[in-house]
């Protein structure tokens, strides 16, 4: 049910385009001044009226159709067309209000899930600071992703605690416009519906835009992400060509998002101001149980060796099998846990783990741990290892190091950015001799151990508020 | 210098595998092999395990399975023969080579190494194909045929290995127009020669098919051998939401060979560009990425232009803007048609004509707006499907041309536009701009139907801009197919070739 008639919906498009003019009482007149306004104003305003008269955003083939159609006719009957279009299937387009002079987050996934991987981390941690510390209005997308609209308050919940994955969506929500505001996307959006508006909102709304910038991995290292992923991920980049600035979260997601930056040239996009902001590098785990869990993950007593992540091949985790059984081979005594999820093209890694596991190895691979278990494997841990082949940021290692923990790591990109001088072994994880070699050191070699463990101690971590503040800083009042 | 018992032996073509790829391995295969296939093997698998290197694993399984392995396979062996005894290094490889399609079955197959230039060219060989990329291979390859030391090779998708061409693709590959007019015969039954090249160059003159680039990808890492590529643009990714999701999904998949391979040879300075800022991006994971190096593409007319003097179009008293290009939003034609009814308003009077196919999901809409400006009373043709003749006689008729595209890698229209004396209004950045660098044409922002009109204004309007375009096209530098080609091979099979 919509309330908004066409009169209703004038108004609000002339009030934010000329609030000092007063609103003509009759239909014609209020018509024929939105009309000169939208024709003075150009695209920002072109993108507003359809906004605001369809209820749905346009993406980008729409401003530039609507920009030529007020080029082309009278603007009088230019908005009228306009008028006449809806969007396929909808009658009558839903309410709508205009978010004027705010910074608008959207969160439409994190509000949504239960799940806390690295990005809903990232995203928690970070709106929790920015909501204490600044006015931000939390959004998501309305169901058919044709619009933003604010989260209703067990969303908003869920966005920030992830307490309430199954929060009830709003009933029929008004469409948030924003207008002279600042929209940030602090999490990878790739859905077909959500990323043209995202693109045509950066490109023509004049609203401030920023994006944190993960990775550019389907791109870079194509070889290890899923089918689809790839062009999935590029169309996101095709939206993020037009926003103003990305917080990368390391060098090395600035390396990568720089390199893409400098592909843009051919087609005459500039393409945003690139910044590494690094994420932060203390431990989130709440207090608790120190043995949690611990039988899950060690075998007979051993010392625990661990290694956390999906089973995805870019972890690499076929080589830290490798190296296990080559040094159990050679008589070294300690056991090997995995904590993570299996993934695609995980098939080789499920395979082998049987096959040592049926050889009689003491290895381990579990899933569906609580952050208790998770916090008591790098507790219990003699070291962790993380030779992954490319990451944006790598926060096992964080994870690892906070908790007092050495790892051995890949010797180059974020890894190397987190783990060097702070508690790392770094070693080249394409060699699989260099793996072995530094697990084995680390096995056998106490003096060391002990060096990465005090290196860990003294490593004064990076906070959430940090981070949150630097990127805060760098998106929404750094000019 | 085989035994003939050896020859007619079931494993005789495994035996032959075997014994050539022996000394490359530094297994003197004289004495196992005349024990049979089992023995060679063996002593060949003893042999890798005591190297331990990629490159020997990679030609290995190469050559015994003639199928290019993934890096997934290669990594996979070598760690399995470091974990296994002398004793039972062979069962590694032959437990590999039963994983590979034919396992060790393929019996109608010769295996060759070779250290000449291995240049893939699969669908140039394979297809009747003849736009963009083909033109650029076949001129190519029509030059260095004979001259340069190469091997041509085509993709078999039987075994996913590189193989020889045979008479009528080499003929369609290399003499194209004589492949035209009297094709050579197809070689069928004949044994499929497989090429495995070693410490040599590997050029991809094409973007190979998604399911070569596993394998391929596999050889740019392990093999020892330099990877070559000539590179077009990166179009799937850049202007990701103007092209099909099929081409994206095959374009990442080419990114790792290219983020592999040694050399990229771009075919102007804005392609050559977009590939140095992908290698710059591989600094992340700790790989060198390729060398970029610009070879631009000459300013080349079609091939069948053929006829000269203009040509006399009965009752053309309106001059003719000309387009030409598929129709899809990447070439950005409704800006051009907005700019027309634009100038149409204003009294301006000529013809537009459209020349390209279109895509689907793009023409429905591309008629519209077609229609719609028709009915305002403007001369539109539309050509699809169009042949060479009808192109030359357009580009002869017409006043100038117009190809406001969004993103190119190199631009055909424009360098063809120029070769028939035509002036163009083009887009003022990437490699339209590189062309009209020398010459000929007039630059706009193609995101303006406000510039892309004035500059057709210019033209409709000013005899003299006309004229003085003109001669700024009759004074440019020449560049050929012959310097193209030779450029290439100086800038990408020289320095790939190694020791040659």
């Amino acid at each position: 049910m919509t309330t908004q008639d066409l009169g209703a919906r004038l108004g609000l498009v002339l009030a934010a385009l000329a609030s000092e003019q007063q609103r003509p009482a009759e239909l014609p007149a209020l018509r024929e001044a939105v009309a000169v306004t939208i024709a003075e104003h150009g695209d920002s305003a072109v993108w507003l009226a359809i906004a605001v008269l369809d209820g749905a955003y346009p993406d980008p083939f729409a401003v530039v159709e609507g920009r030529r159609l007020f080029r082309r006719v009278p603007p009088l009957d230019a908005l009228r067309e306009l008028e006449k279009r809806r969007p396929r299937g909808w009658r009558f387009g839903p309410d709508v209000e205009i978010v004027a002079d705010r910074v608008i987050v959207d969160v439409h996934h994190t509000a949504r899930t239960g799940l806390a991987t690295g990005i809903q981390r990232v995203v928690r941690n970070t709106i929790r600071h920015w909501s204490e510390e600044h006015e931000i209005e939390l959004v998501g997308w309305e169901s058919r992703m044709r619009g933003l609209r604010r989260l209703s308050e067990a969303e908003r919940r869920n966005a920030l605690f992830g307490t309430d994955p199954h929060a009830a969506r709003p009933k029929r929500p008004a469409i948030a416009i924003p207008w002279r505001s600042r929209y940030l996307l602090p999490e990878l959006a790739i859905e077909p519906e959500r990323v043209p508006r995202i693109a045509a909102l950066a490109e023509f709304s004049g609203n401030a835009t920023g994006v944190i910038g993960y990775d550019c991995v389907p791109l870079t290292t194509a070889e290890t992400v899923a089918e689809g992923m790839g062009p999935a991920f590029s169309r996101n980049l095709t939206a993020v060509s037009r926003v103003e600035r990305v917080a990368a979260i390391s060098d090395a997601a600035a390396t990568e998002y720089a390199g893409w930056k400098r592909m843009l040239a051919g087609a005459g996009v500039s393409g945003p101001d690139v910044r590494a902001i690094p994420l932060a590098t203390e431990a989130s785990f709440p207090e608790g149980d120190d043995d949690a869990g611990l039988d899950r993950l060690v075998t007979d007593g051993l010392p625990l060796v661990l290694c956390v992540g999906s089973h995805e091949p870019r972890k690499n985790h076929l080589t830290v099998l490798h190296g296990a059984e080559r040094l159990w081979s050679a008589g070294h005594r300690f056991c090997l846990a995995f904590i993570g999820g299996n993934s695609w093209n995980s098939r080789e890694f499920e395979g082998e783990v049987e096959r040592l596991r049926a050889e009689g190895r003491p290895v381990r691979a579990i899933s569906d741990v609580d952050d208790d278990v998770l916090r008591a494997g790098y507790r219990h841990a003699l070291f962790t290892v993380f030779p992954s082949i490319n990451e944006g940021f790598g926060l096992p290692i964080a994870e690892s190091l906070a908790l007092g923990t050495p790892v051995v790591t890949s010797d180059f990109g974020s890894m190397r950015e987190i783990a060097d001088g702070a508690g790392g072994l770094l070693i080249d994880p394409r060699d699989d001799d260099a793996f072995a070699a530094g697990m084995e050191r680390l096995l056998t070699d106490a003096d060391l151990l002990d060096r990465l463990r005090a290196e860990a101690a003294a490593r004064r971590p990076r906070t959430w508020g940090e981070y949150a503040a630097d990127a805060w800083e760098y998106l929404v009042e750094s000019r | 210098m085989t035994d003939p018992a050896v020859d007619t032996s079931p494993f005789a073509p495994l035996i032959r595998r075997l014994t050539t790829l022996a000394p490359r391995l530094g297994v003197a295969p004289e004495e196992p092999a005349a024990r049979g296939a089992g023995p060679l093997l063996d002593a060949i698998a003893r042999r890798l395990r005591e190297l331990d290197r990629a490159d020997g694993v990679w030609l290995t399984l190469a050559v015994v399975a003639a199928c290019l392995p993934t890096a997934d396979e290669v990594r996979r062996v070598r760690r399995e023969l470091r974990l296994a005894s002398e004793a039972t290094a062979y069962r590694v490889l032959m437990a590999a080579t039963m994983r590979s399609p034919y396992g060790f079955a393929a019996e109608d197959v010769e295996v060759e190494i070779v250290d000449d230039v291995v240049v893939d060219v699969d669908f140039c060989a394979r297809n009747r194909h003849n736009t963009g990329i083909q033109r650029v291979v076949r001129q190519t390859m029509a030059r260095w045929h004979g001259h340069r030391p190469m091997t041509p090779v085509a993709w078999s998708d039987d075994l996913g290995a590189f193989r020889r061409l045979g008479a009528d693709e080499l003929q369609r590959v290399v003499d194209w127009p004589g492949s035209r007019v009297s094709p050579a015969p197809a070689e069928t039954g004949a044994p499929t020669r497989v090429v495995v090249p070693w410490n040599t160059a590997v050029l991809h003159l094409e973007v190979p098919a998604r399911h070569h680039l596993p394998g391929l990808a596999a050889l740019a890492e392990f093999s020892g051998n330099r990877v070559g590529l000539i590179g077009y643009d990166t179009i799937p990714i850049v202007s990701a939401d103007t092209v099909p999701i099929a081409e994206t999904e095959r374009f990442v998949h080419y990114l790792t060979l290219v983020k592999h391979s040694h050399r990229v040879a771009g075919i102007s300075d804005t392609a050559t560009n977009e590939f140095a800022g992908f290698a710059s991006a591989a600094a992340a994971q700790a790989l060198p990425g390729p060398t970029t190096v610009s070879v631009p593409l000459p300013v080349d007319r079609p091939d069948t232009a053929t006829a000269t003097g203009p040509v006399a179009v009965a009752g053309a008293d309106l001059p003719l803007v000309l387009c030409v290009g598929s129709q899809e939003p990447r070439k950005n034609q409704l800006a051009v048609i907005a700019a027309a009814e634009r100038l149409w308003d204003a009294g301006h009077r000529f013809r537009l004509r459209f020349i390209g196919g279109g895509s689907a999901s793009f023409i429905h809409r591309f008629d519209e707006v077609v229609a719609r400006a028709r009915r305002r009373g403007l001369s539109i043709e539309v050509l699809r499907g169009a042949g060479d003749d009808d192109l030359v006689a357009a580009y002869r008729e017409a006043a100038f041309t117009v190809f406001p595209s969004l993103h190119e890698g190199y631009g055909l229209p424009v360098a063809e536009s120029l070769t028939f004396g035509v002036p163009v209004v083009t887009s003022d950045y990437g490699s339209t701009a590189e062309i009209a660098r020398d010459g000929g044409c007039l630059l706009v922002d193609p995101r303006s139907d406000d510039e892309i009109g004035d500059a057709m204004e210019r033209l409709l309007t000013e005899p003299e801009t006309l004229a003085a375009l003109r001669a700024q096209i009759a004074e440019r530098p020449s560049r050929t197919w012959d310097d193209y080609a030779e450029d290439l091979w100086r800038e990408l099979a020289e320095p790939l070739r190694g020791g040659a």
